[in-house]
């Protein structure tokens, strides 16, 4: 299946530019608001002057109507005077604030009050200020009524400022919130995206590495849509396949070693046999006319025999030497350690004694040439061990849970306890130059975790070393 | 045949040592063998010979302790190593020690200087006709 592949760049670009987007409109949004405020303050000032001088000229007319002093009237048409002003001054805004209807009764009531107030302050006019208790008392009541009507106004359009002022602070309070919620929710998307398509798939790496140092070359599977994660796991993978293709390698070079020294001790062992055949010839032809036909049969079926060993003993080196994959199948162990132990004999040296004591019918379900070269490298490594004289001693048995213990002891040199945890490390070697590769014991821990196998080492310096390697028998039941 | 010449062969290999003897017998030698180093050692001990014919490899007691053991109790015995892990070392090792001859397994008894038997090989007895001189 297809996987449109989208990287993670774009996608990392494209939330933080959102982010940007969404906290630069905040931060304008913001500042519009609180501009707008400004001026609605500046505004409320000029309103407030306006009430102010409203209640100023209400209070002179009262004064006047309760002392009868002209002079109030006065005072009192100065500051209708200054609202008239302001009134001008602010007769868009007022309008918009109110109505226009509103507004322009508001201003013939300003013209009727400044004419009533304007009667009886004394100013020269047609129509006399009104004497008497009646007409007092109606001119008292008309100039009262204009002025409520008048202070209404004034208190009205100054509540609607206070309201509206407070409308555009909380829209200014609603949008910090919103982009406040707004930068909260993208961190929150962009980390849970980052958490889980750059995390996730690092932690997976991570455990992958890990296997690989165990020796797991495993490719990690199902790979993401991510193009940044989608590549670091396809070089991975060449990688882990590259690393699988070296150690395949490395275990057949340091087999192509073992081989070597080796086929010198197999050659050896192939010369017995046929110094045998040889001399049994020279006789038989010797003797060709002569005697004794019982004897010469008896020595011509020796021949065979020697044929025989010589040829098991090719053969053998033949299949340690052939390149196969890894396959398991049913063998015998002891067969398999006896045939081992032919193949190194030419390089055990004559006071090295080795003594066995195997199973007969110890089966295994294994790869049996590299179990064989598991247990060549550890025999080697024993016999090795020891300068002069010494004993190795092979012990193989089926236990009771399934697996078979194969324990390998030699009375050599032994090996240092700072040495232990690296034994098993590859090119890790304490014999001389030139005389290690380091690699022996690295590939046949291999091959023993391959089998799901384990493998102990337990040494005293100058007393020897012990292997113990614990392999299942079968890998399934009833087999 | 008066005086027949004393001989050892140890081998730990039954059939190389049957053929050397059966081979051996017939040049009129007086023969003893050994299948294993031990064996042969005390066979040295015991009884003088003159020419031993030792394996080189074997269990336990290798052919150069018998060469040694032989060459320190009768040094007048000429002692013959073979081999099948012939190696330029320990024949320079055995010829050091005071060996006669160094055989390298396979050999042929009839090529001159190859096998046991051959001229080179077996030491002729002073004033006496060698065993290896009646073959042609």
């Amino acid at each position: 299946m297809a996987v449109a592949v989208v990287s993670i760049r774009q996608k990392v670009i494209a939330s933080v530019a959102a982010l940007y987007f969404f906290m630069a409109a905040g931060i304008f949004g913001s500042y519009y608001f609180m501009h707008q405020l400004e001026e609605k303050i500046a505004y409320l000032e000029d309103v407030s002057k306006l009430e102010e001088s409203v209640l100023e000229v209400r209070r002179f007319e009262k004064n006047y109507f309760l002392y009868g002093d002209r002079q109030s009237l006065t005072t009192a048409l100065y500051h209708l005077n200054r609202v008239g002003e302001l009134m001008n001054k602010n007769v868009s805004k007022i309008e918009a604030l109110s109505s226009a209807e509103r507004a322009s009764r508001f201003r013939q009531n300003l013209e009727e009050y400044e004419k009533l107030v304007g009667l009886c302050a004394g100013n020269p006019g047609s129509i006399p200020c009104p004497e008497g208790p009646e007409g007092r008392s109606e001119y008292e009541a008309a100039t009262r009524r204009i002025g409520s009507a008048i202070s209404e106004f004034a208190e009205s359009i100054i509540r609607q400022k206070r309201q509206s002022i407070k409308e555009t602070m909380q829209t200014a309070v609603q949008l910090q919130f919103s982009t406040f919620a707004i930068v909260a929710l993208a961190l929150t998307v962009t980390g849970t995206f980052l958490f889980t398509k750059v995390l996730k798939p690092l932690r997976l790496l991570e455990e992958s590495t890990d296997n690989i140092a165990k020796g797991n070359f495993e490719p990690i599977q199902n790979l993401p849509p991510e193009k940044e994660i989608r590549e670091i796991f396809n070089s991975f993978n060449r990688m882990a396949m590259q690393l699988r293709i070296r150690e395949e390698q490395l275990v057949e070079s340091r087999k192509l070693a073992s081989l070597g020294t080796m086929l010198a001790g197999v050659a050896h062992e192939v010369n017995n046999p046929l110094s045998n055949i040889s001399s049994s010839c020279e006789i038989l032809l010797e003797e060709l006319e002569e005697g004794d036909t019982e004897w010469k049969r008896n020595l011509l079926k020796k021949v065979l025999e020697q044929v025989d060993k010589a040829r098991g003993i090719v053969l053998n080196l033949l299949e340690f030497s052939r390149n196969k994959e890894f396959f398991k199948e049913p063998f015998n162990l002891k067969e398999v350690l006896e045939k081992t132990l032919s193949l190194l004999h030419g390089q055990i040296p004559t006071q090295v004694h080795i003594s066995t004591e195997m199973d007969e019918n110890l089966r295994l379900f294994a790869d049996k040439q590299r179990i064989q070269q598991a247990f060549m490298n550890l025999i080697t490594n024993a016999v090795q061990a020891i300068e002069g004289e010494g004993e190795v001693m092979i012990r193989a048995n089926l236990y009771s849970d399934g697996m078979v213990n194969v324990v390998i002891r030699d009375t050599g040199n032994g090996i240092e306890d700072k040495d232990l945890p690296r034994i098993f490390d590859p090119f890790f070697t304490t014999k001389d130059v030139g005389h290690g590769t380091g690699l022996g014991l690295f590939i046949t821990h291999d091959i023993i975790v391959r089998h799901g196998g384990t493998i102990r080492i337990k040494s005293i310096v100058g007393k020897g070393t012990t292997f113990t390697v614990r392999i299942p028998a079968q890998d399934k039941p009833n087999e | 045949m008066n005086n027949p010449r004393r001989l050892l062969i140890i081998d730990d290999e039954e059939m190389a040592l049957m053929n050397l003897e059966h081979i051996l017998k017939k040049q009129g030698y007086e023969i003893a063998t050994a299948t294993t180093g031990p064996k042969g050692l005390e066979l040295v001990r015991n009884r003088p010979f003159d020419v031993v014919l030792t394996d080189l490899r074997m269990e336990k007691v290798d052919g150069m302790q018998i060469l040694e053991e032989s060459r320190r109790l009768h040094p007048y015995c000429e002692v013959i190593m073979i081999t099948g892990y012939a190696t330029v070392d320990s024949a320079i090792e055995a010829m050091k020690k005071g060996a006669y001859h160094y055989v390298a397994k396979p050999y042929r008894h009839r090529t001159p200087g190859t096998g046991p038997r051959s001229r080179t090989a077996l030491p002729k007895p002073q004033g006496k006709p060698g065993p290896g001189k009646g073959q042609s």
